[in-house]
C-alpha cells in the first residue's frame, strides 16, 4: 500500500514537471504554437530567427531549473539528515552565503563568467566557500549539542559573511557591483552552451554520487552511534556528506544566485507525502519535487516578464511549506 | 540601587545631550555682487528665477505627473533685506557646493565654477578625466562612501548649499535641522535635452556665470535646433540598449534619449507604448522584435576596443538581427566617453553623432556614438 502511494506520487510529480516543461517551452511573452515548438526541436527553422534562440533559451533555462531545484533539494535532505534537524539547508546553514562570498570576491574583483578562466575560478570560489563554511560548522558542531544553536550557528555564519560582501563593495566599481547585486537576486536564464554543459554534467555527476549515500543516511537517521554500530564509517561519511552537499549548493549558487527554500522546504513536505523511510526512495522524490518547485518558480517568473525575481516566487511558494510542516511537526511533537 | 544608577546615567546623558552647542547657521556676507544679465526660462519646467529688488530668488518644483515638491533659495544682492526665518540665502560669488549627482559638475564645469565645489557623492564613479583631476586637485570630500550621505563629511566639507536630488521628499528640509542649505535639483525629470540642458542658467545663477550659461545655452541650442530641422525622417526604426540578466530595461518612447535619438530622423520601436518609465522587457520579446528593427542604439559600459563581434559573443541570437547584419549598430561606449553627465549639456554633439551615423551627414569626427565595426 505504502509502495503503491509512493509510487503514485512519483508519477504525479513527473507529469507534473513533463506539464510544466511543455508550459515553459510553449508559453512566454513571444506567443508560439506547439508545431513550431515541435518543429524547433526537431532542427527545424521558422518564419522568425529568432524563435529558435528563444526556444533553445526556453530549453536551457527549464533543464537549468530541474538541475538546480533537484540538487538544492537532496543537499537539503542529506543535510537534515546529517545534522538532525528539520529546519537545515544550504541557505539556512551558511552554505549558500559561503558561495556567495567566493563569488563575490571573484566578482567584484572584476572576473566575469563567459571566459573559461573566469568561469572555474568563480565556481572554485564559490565550492570553497560553501565547503569551508560546511567545514566550520562541523567544527563547531564538537561543541555543541544542540542541533538549533547550531542552525542559529549558520545563520551567524550567514550574516558575517553578508557582511564581508558589503565591505567588499566599497572597492567595488559599478558594473561589478550591478553584476553582483542581479546575480543576488537569483535565476535559472542565462547560461550559454557550454555553461549548460559544465552545469549539467556537474550537478548530475554529483547527484548521482549522492546515492552512494543512501545506507548511511537511513543509518544515520537512528543518529551517529547505530550508524557506527551496523559498520558505517562514520568519519568517511561525514566528510563525503560535507563535499558532495556543500558542492552542489555551491555550483547552483554560483550559476544561479542564491536560490532560497528549496533546500528546505522540499525535504520536508517529501516528507510528509511519502511513506517509505527509506532513502533510496526519499532521495529520488525529493530530487524531483525540488525540480518540480524550481520548474514551477521559472515559470512564475517567466509569466511576469521577468519582473519578479526568482527568490521572491520561492519564498512564496517556500515559506508557506516550511510553515506547516513545522506546525504539523510540532502537532506530533516531532523534533527529527 | 542598580536601577536608579542606571537611571542616573540615563539623565546624565541626556543632560550632556542637551549641553552640545549647534552654532547657527549663518548668511554669507554679500561681496562683490557681479552684475549679471537675467536669465529666461525657455524650455525647462522644473525650475524658475524671479528677479526682484535686492535679491533673485530660485526655485525648482516638480511638474506633470512626477512627486510633488518645490524648493527656494535666494541669492542675495542687499545685505540689508530682511528674509523669513527659515529662507535659505545664498551668495553667489563665494558659494561652496556639495553635489549629490556627478551631473551637476558638468554643469559647473562648463562654467569654470568646478572650484566652488567643495564635496561630492560618488567621486569614484565620476567618469571625466579633467573634472576627476580637479576635484582631486581641490581635494572634494566624498559624501557618500555608499547610498546615504555621510553627515560628518558633509559637516566637515561645510557648503553653503547642498544640491540634492528629490527623491520621495516633498521638501528639501531633511538636513534643515543640521544647519545645512540645501536645494533641490531634478534637471533629470525634463522632457527635452534642451529643458535639461537649461538647467546650466540655474547653476550659473547660482555662481555669478548666468552671462556665461545664457551664451553656452544659446549656442547649443542654435546649433541643435538647426541640425535638427535640417534632418530628414527615415522610414527606419531603432531598438534600444542591452539586457540586464533576464531583463530588457527599455527606455519610454518619451524618454529624452529616445526623443534625442528620434530628432536624427529614426523611429523608436516601442513608440506606441505607454508611459514615461522605463518599459521591463524579457529578452525573448526584444529578441523577437530586435530582427526587425533597423538600427540598435547601445549605451553601455563595455571594453575599450569592443566590436560587433564582441557584441554577438555576449549573445549569439544578436547576429540575427537586422541591424547587427548591417553594421548599423549605434554605439556608446560609457567606460570611454561621458555620455551621461558632459552628454547632457552637448546634445548637439550627440546629435551630430546620431546623424553621421544614420547617414544624414557626411562628414563628422564622432565623440559619444559610433558605429560598431
Amino acid at each position: 500500500m505504502n509502495l503503491r502511494s509512493d509510487i503514485a506520487l512519483i508519477g504525479v510529480i513527473i507529469l507534473g514537471i513533463f506539464i510544466l516543461f511543455w508550459m515553459n517551452l510553449l508559453l512566454g511573452d513571444v506567443p508560439m504554437k506547439s508545431a513550431d515548438v515541435f518543429n524547433l526541436l526537431a532542427g527545424g527553422t521558422a518564419d522568425n530567427p529568432a524563435w529558435s534562440y528563444i526556444v533553445e533559451s526556453r530549453l536551457n533555462r527549464s533543464i537549468v531549473a530541474i538541475l538546480a531545484g533537484g540538487a538544492l533539494a537532496i543537499s537539503g535532505l542529506i543535510l537534515q539528515v546529517f545534522f538532525r534537524n528539520p529546519l537545515a539547508g544550504p541557505g539556512v546553514l551558511g552554505i549558500t552565503s559561503g558561495a556567495s562570498l567566493g563569488v563575490a570576491v571573484v566578482v567584484l574583483g572584476g572576473v566575469t563568467m563567459g571566459s573559461l578562466l573566469g568561469n572555474l575560478g568563480i565556481i572554485l570560489a564559490g565550492i570553497i566557500g560553501a565547503v569551508a563554511v560546511l567545514f566550520l560548522l562541523l567544527f563547531i558542531a564538537r561543541f555543541i549539542r544542540n542541533s538549533v544553536t547550531l542552525l542559529v550557528a549558520g545563520l551567524m555564519f550567514g550574516y558575517f559573511t553578508a557582511a564581508l560582501i558589503n565591505i567588499l563593495f566599497l572597492w567595488a566599481n559599478e558594473t561589478a557591483t550591478r553584476k553582483y547585486v542581479v546575480w543576488g537576486l537569483g535565476s535559472f536564464e542565462g547560461l550559454n552552451q557550454s555553461e549548460l554543459l559544465i552545469f549539467t554534467t556537474l550537478i548530475i555527476v554529483l547527484s548521482l554520487l549522492c546515492f552512494m549515500l543512501v545506507k548511511p543516511l537511513n543509518a544515520l537517521v537512528a543518529g551517529t552511534d547505530y550508524a557506527a554500530s551496523i559498520g558505517i564509517n562514520v568519519k568517511s561519511t561525514r566528510l563525503l556528506i560535507i563535499l558532495f552537499t556543500g558542492v552542489l549548493a555551491a555550483i547552483v549558487t554560483v550559476y544561479c544566485g542564491p536560490v532560497g527554500f528549496i533546500g528546505i522546504a522540499v525535504p520536508q513536505l517529501v516528507r510528509v507525502l511519502v511513506k517509505s523511510k527509506n532513502h533510496a526512495v526519499i532521495l529520488p522524490v525529493v530530487f524531483i519535487a525540488g525540480s518540480l518547485l524550481a520548474l514551477g518558480a521559472d515559470f512564475i517568473v517567466r509569466m511576469s516578464s521577468n519582473s519578479l525575481p526568482l527568490n521572491t516566487v520561492t519564498a512564496i511558494v517556500g515559506a508557506p511549506i516550511i510553515i506547516w510542516v513545522i506546525v504539523k511537526m510540532n502537532q506530533r511533537n516531532v523534533s527529527f | 540601587m542598580r536601577s536608579l544608577s542606571i537611571l542616573s546615567l540615563l539623565i546624565a546623558s541626556f543632560a550632556l545631550m542637551q549641553c552640545v552647542q549647534h552654532t547657527e547657521a549663518t548668511i554669507s556676507e554679500v561681496t562683490n555682487q557681479i552684475e549679471q544679465e537675467s536669465v529666461e526660462v525657455k524650455y525647462a519646467e522644473g525650475f524658475d528665477i524671479v528677479y526682484q529688488e535686492g535679491f533673485i530668488k530660485v526655485i525648482t518644483q516638480s511638474f506633470g505627473e512626477n512627486a510633488p515638491f518645490r524648493d527656494s533659495v535666494y541669492i542675495m544682492s542687499n545685505s540689508e533685506k530682511v528674509f523669513e526665518t527659515k529662507s535659505k540665502i545664498v551668495n553667489q560669488v563665494t558659494v561652496r557646493l556639495a553635489c549629490q549627482s556627478s551631473t551637476h559638475l558638468s554643469f559647473l564645469d562648463e562654467l569654470d565654477r568646478l572650484d566652488q565645489v567643495v564635496a561630492l557623492c560618488g567621486i569614484k564613479y565620476v567618469n571625466n578625466a579633467k573634472i576627476s583631476k580637479t576635484l582631486s586637485k581641490n581635494e572634494v570630500i566624498e559624501l557618500c562612501m555608499t547610498d546615504q550621505v555621510q553627515m560628518e563629511n558633509l559637516y566637515q566639507s561645510n557648503p553653503d548649499l547642498f544640491l540634492i536630488y528629490p527623491f520621495g521628499s516633498a521638501e528639501s528640509n531633511e538636513f534643515y535641522d543640521t544647519g545645512i542649505q540645501t536645494l533641490l535639483i531634478a534637471e533629470y525629470l525634463e522632457e527635452s535635452q534642451l529643458a535639461r540642458l537649461e538647467w546650466i542658467k540655474l547653476f550659473g545663477v547660482l555662481t555669478g556665470r548666468a552671462n556665461e550659461a545664457n551664451a553656452y545655452f544659446k549656442e547649443v541650442e542654435e546649433a541643435y535646433l538647426k541640425l535638427k530641422n535640417e534632418t530628414q525622417p527615415l522610414e527606419k526604426t531603432f531598438i534600444m540598449n542591452l539586457p540586464f540578466q533576464d531583463q530588457w530595461f527599455t527606455p519610454s518612447s518619451k524618454s529624452v534619449g529616445v526623443e534625442l535619438i528620434e530628432d536624427a530622423g529614426i523611429q523608436y520601436y516601442y513608440r506606441n507604448e505607454k508611459g514615461t518609465e522605463n518599459i521591463v522587457h524579457s529578452n525573448e520579446q526584444v529578441w523577437n522584435d530586435g530582427i526587425q528593427a533597423d538600427y540598435w542604439v547601445i549605451i553601455a559600459r563595455r571594453p575599450i576596443d569592443f566590436k560587433l563581434a564582441d557584441l554577438i559573443a555576449e549573445q549569439s541570437v544578436y547576429k540575427e538581427f537586422l541591424s547587427v547584419q548591417n553594421h548599423q549598430v549605434i554605439f556608446c561606449n560609457t567606460s570611454v566617453v561621458d555620455y551621461f553627465s558632459k552628454g547632457v549639456i552637448e546634445p548637439h554633439i550627440i546629435l551630430k553623432d546620431l546623424c553621421y551615423a544614420t547617414g544624414q551627414i557626411e562628414s563628422h569626427e564622432p565623440q559619444y556614438f559610433f558605429l560598431l565595426e
